[in-house]
């Protein structure tokens, strides 16, 4: 079996790990990256490219910023995190500039109205955008990788943690040859995002977002915060299926006059464009759970009525100029992209909000490693703003690989624990060709039935057990794998390693979602359809002890955070 | 209702030279290539190949359907279609092809900022239209598919895709290398009057990567 020694290695290659893995490298440390796809292919390519910052327009400030968050965030984002975001926002989109991205400016060349946008959630125009969106940060991302003199194993899953009380490497799976390696290092950075994919096709999230770096976390013991809350944005496409999930839309680009209409022909809701996310989302989650869809098992989104009014024409020409409109364009066709025919919509798996417990200084509950982005949990709360996970995580990011690098050079590189390493290259050696009955594949496409039906946009106690009994079953089922043979991108290897980390967040998840007997922010329990201030002004916790999941709440300290 | 798909399949591990292998699928309205191959992977057989988004934005899927290069999850699929790995890069297995060779070429060259540390503030600056319309390049690696030239182990020679890549520095108004003269350096001097170079996302390559370098256009 391979090995290899770094002093940082970052699990992600997108843009918290990018920017992890060039702050490491500046600070002086021999830093991998590892990435499931190539780099500069996560979520960040894909996304709108929206950047909140804070100071571009007088009138605002890093404590609006901050309660905007928090009430985006309905009272229990974790506020030291928060504020840190706040306080910090405009450097986030300074390290992506720093690696090579141009946003843009006004006539005058300045980052200021009226090149700015304002999301939903925000009071203020502090949005940053770009002409190609996500793309162009995509883009300059492996470029970025290669000139910090990073080392990069793209094509590579992290499948184990390695170290007791310590965390002193990993074990991975090279997709391109069927390589196990373990590599050691003083410090590892978890940069590899989200679980959107665990709800495909109901997610606008890439493949690559299995949810690996909780579950990691997690089977090494350290603890998740938030993991019932996922956000779902509103609007997505229905069909066909090629496209189900893709997202079209933000409740602040419906216009004044949108309205959204259920399968009855019942109007349900009106002004969206004032709204959250997880407002409208919700408004479209009780009717589809009260059956009331289209055949395509969504809703309609009636923009038309803009088109008679002034301001609402005005806000088609606006949304169209920021190109939000091209998937509907493209998917739905010209008249569709002109507001004169309703879309069909519903919502889609976006953002996993909660995650994996950080400190103001990246740490864990478990020392040496590190968590930045998306797979951190607890800045956001029960709902992120729009057009602010990019500069949390660009901001992170960049703060974590410099804690990583200065924890891993004061420490020493260790030594890998060769029996636990063994035996985890042993496993993986064990599913090559093997021929048994269940193609992990089929498995891991039934997890995501289950995760949509069960642990989705709205859940019950019911269903929750039942989601958590079937996970069983699935897990069950895994130790009878059909596997090809073949070292070459092998791909069903990688799902066989890819579904027991998606269970291991999968479960969390569901766990959460059953503890927290309320509604709140992305996380709907139709028989718990009321927020309860009183009771849930809390956080959830899971942690691993021996082989159960623990589960407990802790309440959020408002003091904490205040400057 | 079903639809036939011609997939190459190509296994280094089990020698042979490669073969196309028809498969039905299930078909539907609106159903694109990406579609039919999952739909081939998860009901048929586990043929390989990479995808990210489903919308056109990770770059993951560009592969050759009827002889053209594009991406698999913007072409409506129809029947009889036949889909092959880009010609301009070394097969890896079925649809997968080696990424490396297209970004090493480019490694002597710098396309990157000088590393630092971030500015505190955002810099005054203007953006040319070229940059924001070469930053739409979702590397994808079609282009090179296009080149009639383009050979990934003559590493003295580049491809459409590195000339944009260079171009994106050039257009970048922070950065002060000689891009015009690394263009060069990659024979950009053979790509004179060819014009046969396609972005699958309609990027005008010649127009605005091509022209600018070989004419080597001041910066604005």
């Amino acid at each position: 079996m391979e090995t290899r020694s770094y002093d940082v290695i970052i699990v992600g290659g997108s843009g918290a790990g990018v920017s992890a893995a060039a702050s490491a490298a500046r600070a002086g440390a021999r830093v991998a990256i590892l990435s499931k796809e190539p780099v500069g292919c996560g979520n960040t390519r894909i996304a709108y490219g929206g950047f909140a910052a804070v100071g571009l327009v007088p009138e605002d400030s890093p404590e609006e910023l901050f309660q905007d968050m928090v009430t985006g965030g309905e009272g229990v984002g974790v506020p030291a995190l928060t504020r840190d975001l706040a306080e910090n926002a405009l450097q986030g989109p300074c390290v992506v500039e720093s690696l090579g991205h141009v946003f843009r400016r006004n006539s005058e060349g300045e980052a200021k109205r009226p090149a700015l946008g304002r999301a939903g959630g925000h009071r203020f125009y502090r949005g940053l955008s770009s002409p190609a969106q996500g793309v162009s940060i995509g883009g300059v991302l492996h470029n970025a990788a290669l000139g910090s003199g990073v080392d990069i194993l793209e094509e590579t899953l992290a499948f184990r943690l390695l170290g007791q009380d310590r965390v002193q490497g990993l074990m991975a799976f090279s997709l391109r040859d069927g390589r196990v390696i373990a590599l050691s290092a003083g410090a590892v950075v978890l940069a590899c995002g989200g679980a959107g994919w665990l709800y495909y096709p109901h997610t606008d999230c890439v493949r690559a977002s299995t949810g690996d770096g909780f579950a990691l976390a997690l089977e090494a013991g350290a603890e998740l915060l938030g993991m019932e809350f996922m956000q779902f944005l509103p609007f997505s496409v229905t069909h066909p299926p090629s496209y189900t999930g893709v997202f079209l839309g933000e409740p602040s680009s419906t216009g004044p006059q949108g309205r959204l209409i259920n399968g009855k022909g019942e109007t349900v809701m009106t002004n969206m464009d004032t709204r959250t996310r997880a407002q409208v989302a919700r408004a479209l989650a009780l009717e589809m759970a009260a059956g009331n869809t289209t055949v395509h098992g969504g809703l309609v989104l009636d923009l038309s009525p803009n088109l008679e009014t002034p301001e609402g024409r005005q806000a088609w020409e606006s949304v169209k100029n920021t190109g939000l409109l091209e998937q509907a364009r493209l998917i739905y066709g010209e008249r569709a992209y002109r507001f004169e025919e309703p879309w069909d919509v519903a919502p889609t798996a976006h953002f996993s909000a909660g995650g994996v417990r950080v400190d103001q200084g990246s740490c864990t509950t478990l020392p040496g490693l590190y968590a930045a982005g998306e797979v951190a949990g607890g800045v956001h709360g029960a709902d992120r703003l729009g057009g602010i996970a990019l500069t949390e995580i660009f901001l992170f990011g960049w703060k974590a690989g410099k804690a990583a690098a200065s924890g891993a050079l004061g420490h020493g590189p260790p030594g890998i624990d060769a029996r636990a390493s063994q035996d985890q290259a042993r496993m993986v050696e064990s599913l090559f060709g093997r021929n048994g009955r269940h193609r992990p594949i089929t498995l891991v496409r039934r997890l995501q039935k289950l995760m949509w039906e069960k642990v989705g946009v709205t859940r019950t106690d019911g269903g929750l057990r039942q989601a958590l009994q079937e996970m069983d079953d699935i897990q069950k089922e895994s130790g009878d794998l059909q596997v090809r043979p073949g070292r070459v991108f092998n791909t069903e290897v990688a799902e066989a390693l890819e579904l027991d980390l998606m269970l291991a967040t999968a479960r969390a998840m569901a766990r959460a979602a059953l503890e927290r007997q309320e509604s709140r922010g992305g996380h709907i329990r139709l028989d718990y359809l009321e927020r309860d201030d009183k009771h849930w002004l809390k956080n959830i916790i899971v942690k691993k002890e021996g082989n159960m999941l623990q589960v407990r709440s802790e309440a959020v300290s408002p003091k904490e955070g205040r400057s | 209702m079903n639809a036939s798909i011609k997939v190459w399949r190509y296994d280094p591990e089990n020698g042979g030279r490669g073969a196309l292998v028809s498969y039905e699928v299930p078909y539907q309205e609106g159903d694109t290539v990406l579609q039919a191959l999952l739909n081939v992977y998860e009901l048929a057989d586990s043929v390989a190949f990479r995808f990210g988004c489903r919308f056109k934005k990770c770059g993951l899927c560009a592969m050759e359907i009827n002889g053209r290069p594009r991406l698999a999850c913007r072409t409506p699929l129809k029947d009889g279609m036949t889909v092959r790995p880009l010609r301009a890069l070394p097969a890896i297995r079925d649809l997968v092809v080696d990424r490396d060779p297209a970004f090493a070429t480019l490694l002597p060259f710098q396309p990157w900022p000088a590393p630092g540390e971030p500015p505190e503030s955002l810099p005054r600056l203007i953006e040319p239209v070229e940059h924001q319309r070469l930053m739409a390049c979702n590397e994808c690696l079609g282009c090179l598919s296009t080149c009639p030239t383009y050979h990934y182990d003559d590493p003295s020679c580049g491809g459409p895709f590195h000339f944009v890549k260079l171009a994106q520095m050039h257009f970048h108004p922070l950065d002060r290398l000689d891009r015009p003269a690394q263009a060069r350096a990659l024979s950009i001097e053979r790509c004179g009057g060819c014009l046969k170079c396609r972005c699958l996302l309609g990027i005008p390559i010649v127009k605005m990567a091509i022209t600018p370098l070989l004419e080597g256009t001041r910066r604005p």
